[in-house]
């Protein structure tokens, strides 16, 4: 099968059925996916922290964190009146977005939070010594500065990790709606980058399970399929 | 091409950052069919893609000359602030002046993509969901340094789809991700058409040489290695 046919079988999930993937399994793909996605200067900057079937309270913390998100950007919309955000015209009731449901309820939930790499690779160390290069990604007081560059290495990261999932008819969904700044993660002691201001800079949250209701489903049943859709390919890809 | 490499044969063996590229330019076909599959399967927060992909062709030297020099001064000024760093040893404080030659690629390709920020619209479905109170932060040009970490995520999605599709058809390609960042440093080298914030940069082509070939050469392939697995991916 090719990587295309592969991919077209990605869905985001709605409901997890309860059959967890096994731990070796999926220490196998994440192993892989660890192995083929590059990164810049082979530092890697970011952790992959996994949360098991076992590990609900944990989830239910997180899933918090995306409900409260989620209601801080909905008050954004409140305020807003423009041509891409028109005033809403209905009455207000937040609700939870059942779409973020497979945060809470899934067989692995894994983030991907930034990380302060202790030092360079042996080629690295020289390049440093000798050339004045700069590996920024040992520095604590450069994670903002380098966070968008690690975004990107968190999506590489995110898009091999899927493929090998899907591979293995294992489905996967991410989240991108909990809060961006690095304050609120107290709690979470384990995505912590600075361990003594108790701080996290979280790039994306991903869950993986075996789907049993799908988001597409949903929009067929309600007929929004042909509302949800994407820019058209020119929209996205302009040749100069 | 066997099409039945695995993704992660296929990525294992194919996928080698390119020093150098050949002459000989890709049908344009190849590299439209891989965008259109990436653009296919690469989701997207409110189905916004808030991004957009610019391919400068292999008619598009000057600017490439100019984007590359995007490269150079940023990569100048990392090296200058680690210069200037009084926290760093005195062994540490050397510059060379020299041009990083793995930048070279994004000069001498035949396909350059830059990616960018881009304003989107919603579609039909969040037209509705904003009139419920959803905010559509994709939509505003104040916006998009608030949300381009999240942006950057999507853009590595795209990148790493793209990358299957192009190595399923032969080609090699090679990440940028140094570069100044801000629009006006690109406008400065004549590069007006720029017109949002650069998130990436991909090049495309076929590879004469590539980095671990050098790196062999110079005796340095066992020094160049990752962190290992367990610093990167922690069960709890």
């Amino acid at each position: 099968m090719s990587i295309f046919d592969t991919l077209e079988k990605r869905h985001h999930v709605l409901k997890y059925k309860s059959e967890p993937v096994p731990d070796e399994l999926l220490k196998n793909i994440l192993y892989k996916a660890w192995k083929i996605t590059p990164s810049k200067q082979n530092c890697m900057p970011y952790n992959v922290s996994v949360l098991g079937p076992d590990k609900q309270k944990e989830k239910n913390i997180i899933y918090d964190k995306v409900v409260g998100g989620n209601k801080f950007f909905e008050s954004k919309g409140l305020t807003k009146d423009t041509k891409a955000n028109p005033k809403m015209i209905s009455k207000y009731i937040f609700k939870e977005n059942p779409s973020y449901y497979h945060v809470l309820s899934n067989s692995h939930l894994l983030i991907f939070s930034q990380r302060v790499a202790k030092e360079p690779n042996i080629f690295y160390k020289t390049a440093v010594r000798g050339n004045g290069h700069y590996f920024e990604q040992c520095e604590l007081d450069e994670v903002e500065n380098i966070a968008e560059s690690v975004s990107f290495e968190v999506g590489l990261f995110v898009s091999n990790l899927t493929a090998l999932c899907i591979e293995n008819k294992i489905d996967v969904s991410y989240n991108d709606c909990y809060p961006k700044s690095k304050f609120p993660w107290k709690d979470t002691p384990y995505l912590w980058y600075d361990k003594e201001k108790k701080v996290a800079n979280v790039h994306s949250i991903m869950s993986i399970g075996y789907g049993d209701y799908y988001r597409h489903e949903w929009l067929k049943k309600i007929h929004k399929t042909r509302d949800d859709i994407k820019p058209e390919v020119n929209e996205v890809v302009k040749w100069i | 091409m066997d099409l039945k490499l695995s993704h992660y044969d296929l990525l294992e063996t194919k996928r080698k950052h390119v020093r150098k590229y050949s002459e000989k330019i890709p049908e344009k076909q190849l590299i439209e069919d891989a965008l259109w599959k990436a653009w296919k399967t690469t989701p997207g927060k409110n189905n916004a893609m808030a991004y957009e992909v610019l391919v400068w062709g292999p008619d598009m030297q000057i600017y490439k000359e100019a984007i590359h020099s995007l490269c150079v001064k940023s990569h100048k000024a990392a090296e200058d602030r680690a210069v200037a760093d009084e926290s760093l040893p005195e062994i540490q404080k050397t510059q060379k002046g020299e041009q990083n030659p793995f930048y070279e690629h994004v000069k001498h390709n035949p396909y350059l993509l830059t990616i960018h920020s881009r304003i989107s619209k919603p579609n039909p479905f969040y037209q509705l969901k904003i009139k419920d109170g959803h905010f559509y932060d994709q939509g505003y040009e104040s916006h998009i340094s608030k949300i381009v970490d999240s942006v950057a995520v999507e853009v590595g999605i795209f990148a790493g789809n793209l990358t299957n599709y192009l190595l399923e058809s032969g080609l090699d390609m090679s990440y940028n991700s140094c570069f100044k960042r801000d629009v006006k440093s690109w406008h400065n080298v004549g590069l007006t058409m720029v017109k949002q914030r650069p998130i990436l940069m991909v090049t495309i082509g076929y590879a004469e040489k590539y980095r671990r070939d050098l790196l062999k050469e110079w005796g340095k392939d066992k020094l160049d290695y990752k962190p290992d697995i367990k610093e990167i991916v922690r069960w709890l």
